[in-house]
């Protein structure tokens, strides 16, 4: 059977190769929908399929081969658009997304070889236009990923700016008033502090940015264990937010063994940001509640529980992804688009998973479900985090 | 110089209150509001002839307060401040009918001069863009 032919008809089975592949290789996949995966792939196919299928001159095969193909109208290069835009948004990195054509390519072509075909001229031949069609795609797909990174990072930088600006103008204007104080002999209350609390501000803004370039270059989070217990750090972390936000309720409830190993400072980090979130993204009245419980299992699980607007399922998946931010944002929180993404990182790095759902009826959870003992279990999982 | 009554609205709270600070010591009278509905509320007693608002706002944003302020006051001045400056924020701060347009940290001296002209020379807009 030829290969264009091959393609068309024996697509399930090449799709259940790829997905095999895409599951074992890609890490951000785990956090994709099996569906979107498939689909995708397969509309690629289809697209290349139909190209296979279209006679084409010497003239233009030397072309494309070059890489000068004719833009065309057509469903490859919509597939291939689709693709790199989703990618980007989903957290892949660059070599995931070309990777997923690798996964494609070999499915495609070991699948044929095994089916038997005769190989003739024409057999290379249509071999030749594949790869050509799937190279075609790939360059595509890379050059819209890389224009929607780039818009991503430039939105970043967009709100990076703003969210300096604002302490910036209150240190700016409390250095003024201590001049015209001082001129004036007049004491001027609260001033300090609100240079002081400005300046943190800035700090945490630059904290969080350093976490992010640190782990975009492929050094991870770097994490310390120690022994400790769980429920002395929530009660720190909660009464320290509640001091922050006087009119809110935070609830902590523990049950189980809480002693654990882990890094205090950052998973501090992390039950802050995931309590700070709750009460940015949730109504004044409702509560927020925190929960630490240890399992017989070995496991520490932390939940924090919000009462705001449910999220849709697929934001669920992507909220933990660095540059995201929720819908419903009040311009008077602080938010880089990294709190949870940091949160991921830290959580990683002990060797944990961090999930989110949300429902009308139970609220928005973010659950945390961390290793007893990430001492034993950090170093490995600092290392198998991204593929190499 | 006459002594004016300033009206701030700006969520961030802190720089709320060290812009009041700061335009008191000038020898001003000064309200803050945490939110665009706040603003306008305060501003039927307090009667300020200037407003500086942060348009990105929680409740009401900037553009909406500021066209409530000018139907309640035709003769108040009013000054925009934005942590995000683009074509668009200006553009939609002039359609709102803002004076002014600045972008956070504000140019202290320049805000002061606003503040102590006596003339009604300032309510002429003056949109700027930082470079």
């Amino acid at each position: 059977m030829g290969l264009s032919k091959f393609i068309t008809e024996c697509t399930d089975a090449i799709m259940d190769e790829f997905e095999a592949f895409a599951r074992e290789q890609l890490p951000a996949a785990a956090n994709m929908d099996l569906a979107a995966l498939r689909d995708h792939a397969q509309q690629v196919l289809t697209a290349i399929a139909l190209d296979m299928g279209t006679p084409q001159t010497m003239r233009e095969q030397r072309a494309k081969s070059m890489g000068h193909a004719p833009a065309k109208e057509g469903a490859a290069e919509t597939a291939a658009e689709t693709h790199g835009y989703q990618r980007a948004a989903a957290g892949f990195n660059v070599k995931q997304t070309a990777a997923e054509y690798r996964a494609l390519r070999a499915s495609v072509l070991r699948l044929w070889f095994k089916s038997g075909p005769e190989l003739g001229r024409d057999q290379v031949f249509e071999v030749v236009r594949f790869n050509e069609a799937m190279d075609e795609a790939l360059a595509e797909s890379i050059l819209f990923f890389s224009d929607e990174a780039a818009r991503m990072r430039n939105l970043f930088l967009g709100v990076l700016s703003h969210e300096l600006r604002t302490p910036l103008s209150t240190i700016k204007a409390s250095g003024e008033s201590l001049i015209v104080g001082a001129r004036l002999k007049r004491e001027m209350p609260g001033v300090a502090e609100r240079v002081l609390r400005a300046s943190g501000r800035i700090e945490s803004l630059l904290d969080d940015l350093l976490d992010y370039v640190r782990s975009g270059l492929g050094e991870g989070m770097r994490v310390a264990p120690t022994e400790l217990d769980m429920r002395v750090v929530c009660e720190r972390i909660v009464s320290e937010l509640r001091v922050n936000h006087p009119s809110r309720t935070i609830e902590l409830s523990c049950d189980g063994e809480l002693h654990c190993v882990c890094d205090e400072q950052r998973i501090g980090q992390a039950v802050s940001n995931l309590i700070g979130n709750a009460i940015t993204y949730s109504g004044g009245d409702d509560a927020v509640e925190v929960r630490a419980s240890g399992s017989a299992g070995g496991e520490v699980v932390l939940t924090v529980r919000n009462f705001g607007r449910p999220i849709p399922k697929e934001t669920c998946e992507s909220l933990f992804e660095p540059l995201v931010r929720g819908v419903g944002h009040a311009g008077g929180g602080y938010n880089l688009g990294l709190g949870l993404y940091i949160v991921r990182e830290i959580v990683e790095a002990h060797g944990g998973t961090a999930s989110a759902a949300s429902s009308e009826s139970a609220g928005t959870v973010f659950t945390l479900r961390l290793p007893r003992d990430a001492g034993s279990v950090s170093t490995a999982a600092f290392q198998g985090i991204r593929m190499s | 110089m006459k002594s004016k009554r300033v009206l701030i609205a700006e969520d961030n709270r802190d720089g709320a209150e060290s812009l009041r600070h700061l335009v008191e010591a000038w020898g001003h009278q000064a309200q803050v509001a945490y939110d665009g509905g706040t603003a306008v509320e305060r501003a039927t007693s307090f009667r300020p002839e200037i407003v500086i608002i942060d348009i990105n706002m929680p409740v009401m944003d900037g553009y909406q307060a500021a066209r409530l302020l000018k139907v309640a006051d035709d003769r108040v001045l009013l000054i925009a401040m934005t942590g995000s400056p683009t074509v668009e924020t200006r553009d939609r701060a002039r359609d709102a009918g803002f004076h002014h347009h600045y972008v956070k940290p504000i140019e202290l001296q320049e805000l002061k001069d606003l503040l102590d002209c006596d003339t009604l020379d300032h309510l002429v807009p003056g949109f700027r863009l930082r470079d």
